[in-house]
């Protein structure tokens, strides 16, 4: 009677310890969960979902169907903005790599007293607003710009340079300088962890700089260079701001969805675009994501 | 070998360490690369914004060379105008919602992250640190549809809502590092002397926290502060300062942004200065 009793006892505690942790968790996580189903999740579902309608002056119309997505690929402009931004995507990351490589390595390794101090001075322009630094870049490239008219002055050009700005030399510039600190930071998260010993015994060991650098450097440093990859191909794929700015008329994907739902006045064609631009995004994510810690990034 | 921290005997340590000449001769390079690497990367960084910082204090209205003068007419024109206050007091406002919802949300969701035992908790962390990764524009035109199928009208508070999504995980990454920090069994220790669970959050979490939580604050009222998309397709009618810089921006060069570009920088110089003296305590 008595060890029934104290089982009894015993499973009403486990249920209440139960209840009390899954009320923890919804005061705890309960918010911002709810926030991201209804504000993100929904959204982007909906996106999906409105893409598959259609649009007359100006009004949604229930005329379900897939034109929406198959014009991503059919109409000339959109696949050759898909192109056009996955290429200078691709290009762009792989120039924050090599850029932000070799300084990040720097800073972690050899910064010393004055790591925390050029970490700070990373994170300015990376904190300062993003239209007003591409705008200095307008300033900088134009045909009157600072770089032609610096370089004209000195001698060094007769005639000023055409092609700096309103191409897709700007976009690259651009994309690569708006994101790069989004590859130092985790980049040097990851090399400061770095153990001193391990590249120490390497060399007595009799490693070369480039074994070194290739079987243990670059091996521990892949959370942070796979973080910084995911960043800079995601955000460069959706980029907007720079495109639209000091990109000319380049087709570009994110300058073709602002139209649709701007001028162009085509929401489901809109809604077509950013669906397979997030399904791409989605498959980065996936794919890249077990490679690093998104949580020990910054 | 022992390579020291300071740059200089970094480099003289790897230099001795070569033995034959052609690896002095490549480690002197790659002692002094590096460096000057370093240097132009900063450069890249601060070009743009050294650029503006001068020319708001030129007095050609055409931003370039050759210099014409020095001048503060544009920051008295600045000044007067009457809709960039109207757009900056209205992104103050939206910041100061964005931030202590952001705040509030971003620490209990990271409390739940990292102290939490629940199943399925991959698909917690997936959910809450994906909306950080998703480009701006997409989470945009997705909020813009859902607001009008529900419904609400786009204003100012439906940018505070959009701007919450994303911001809020910045905030859950910052809290989670600094509690990942810190030892559970100070709480536990807190709860066996008799603290009930409220008050081991407020006498022992919570200020064990502070640091990260407001370093976390800063973050999210620069992410709100500086936000172009979300409020792009969100507000409306209304407009927030990058919206208003972004609208002058499309009617050329004006030497007025870049009086306003110097003022924006100021401000997040002396907010992310705030933020690391707090985050290094």
């Amino acid at each position: 009677m008595v060890e029934t009793h104290s089982r009894t006892d015993t499973i009403v505690r486990t249920i209440l310890d139960r209840v009390r942790e899954s009320n923890s968790f919804l005061v705890t996580g309960g918010p911002i969960l709810l926030l991201e189903v209804l504000f993100f999740l929904a959204p982007v579902a909906i996106m999906f979902y409105i893409a598959t309608t259609g649009m007359e002056s100006l009004a949604l119309t229930v005329d379900f169907g897939l034109s929406n997505y198959t014009a991503v690929y059919t109409r000339a402009a959109n696949r050759v903005a898909f192109i056009n931004t996955t290429l200078i995507a691709l290009v762009t990351t792989a120039t924050a790599v090599v850029v932000a490589y070799p300084f990040a390595y720097y800073i972690a390794r050899f910064g010393g007293k004055y790591k925390n101090i050029l970490l700070v001075l990373v994170m300015i322009p990376f904190w300062t607003n993003y239209i007003v630094r591409v705008y200095g870049w307008q300033i900088i490239l134009g045909t009157q710009g600072v770089l032609n008219g610096l370089l004209v002055s000195l001698g060094i050009i007769n005639e000023p340079i055409g092609w700096l700005l309103n191409t897709k030399f700007s976009i690259w510039l651009g994309l690569t300088y708006l994101w790069l600190p989004f590859m130092i930071l985790p980049l040097y998260t990851s090399l400061e962890k770095l153990d001193e010993s391990l590249i120490e015994a390497a060399y007595d060991l009799g490693a070369s700089r480039r074994e070194v650098f290739k079987r243990i450097v670059l091996p521990l440093s892949i959370p942070g260079l796979v973080g910084g990859i995911i960043f800079v191909f995601i955000f460069s794929m959706g980029a907007y701001i720079v495109p639209a700015m000091i990109g000319g008329g380049e087709l570009f994907v994110g300058t073709r969805i602002a139209y649709a739902f701007g001028i162009g006045s085509d929401w489901p064609l809109g809604a077509a675009l950013g669906s397979v631009l997030m399904l791409i995004v989605g498959g980065v994510l996936w794919s890249l994501m077990g490679y690093t810690n998104m949580e020990e990034m910054f | 070998m022992s390579v020291d921290a300071t740059p200089s005997d970094g480099t003289a340590a790897e230099e001795s360490a070569g033995q034959s000449p052609m690896n002095t001769v490549l480690n002197a390079v790659s002692g002094y690369w590096m460096p000057v690497w370093a240097i132009l990367v900063f450069g890249f960084l601060y070009a743009p914004i050294a650029v503006l910082i001068l020319f708001s204090f030129e007095q050609g209205t055409f931003s370039g060379f050759p210099w014409d003068g020095f001048t503060m007419q544009w920051y008295v024109q600045m000044v007067n105008d009457d809709r960039l206050i109207q757009s900056t007091l209205n992104s103050l406002y939206v910041g100061a919602f964005v931030t202590t919802g952001a705040t509030i949300l971003g620490t209990l969701g990271a409390i739940a992250l990292v102290r939490g035992s629940f199943r399925r908790k991959g698909l917690f962390r997936a959910l809450v640190i994906a909306p950080m990764t998703i480009p701006g524009l997409i989470l945009g035109i997705a909020l813009l549809l859902w607001f009008n199928m529900i419904g609400f009208n786009t204003s100012l508070r439906t940018v505070m809502l959009g701007q919450l999504v994303f911001v809020t995980p910045f905030v859950l990454i910052t809290v989670s590092a600094r509690l990942r920090g810190f030892d559970p069994e100070l709480e536990e220790a807190a709860r066996d002397l008799g603290a009930s669970k409220w008050q081991t959050y407020r006498r022992v979490t919570l200020p064990i926290l502070m640091p990260g939580i407001i370093s976390g604050a800063l973050f999210a009222f620069t992410l709100s502060f500086d936000d172009f998309l979300i409020a792009f397709f969100t507000s409306g009618v209304e407009n927030t300062l990058p919206i208003y810089i972004w609208s002058k921006v499309q009617h050329g060069t004006d030497p007025v942004i870049n009086a306003i570009s110097a003022m924006v920088l100021l401000f997040s110089i002396s907010l992310i200065v705030v933020s690391e003296l707090l985050r290094q305590r």
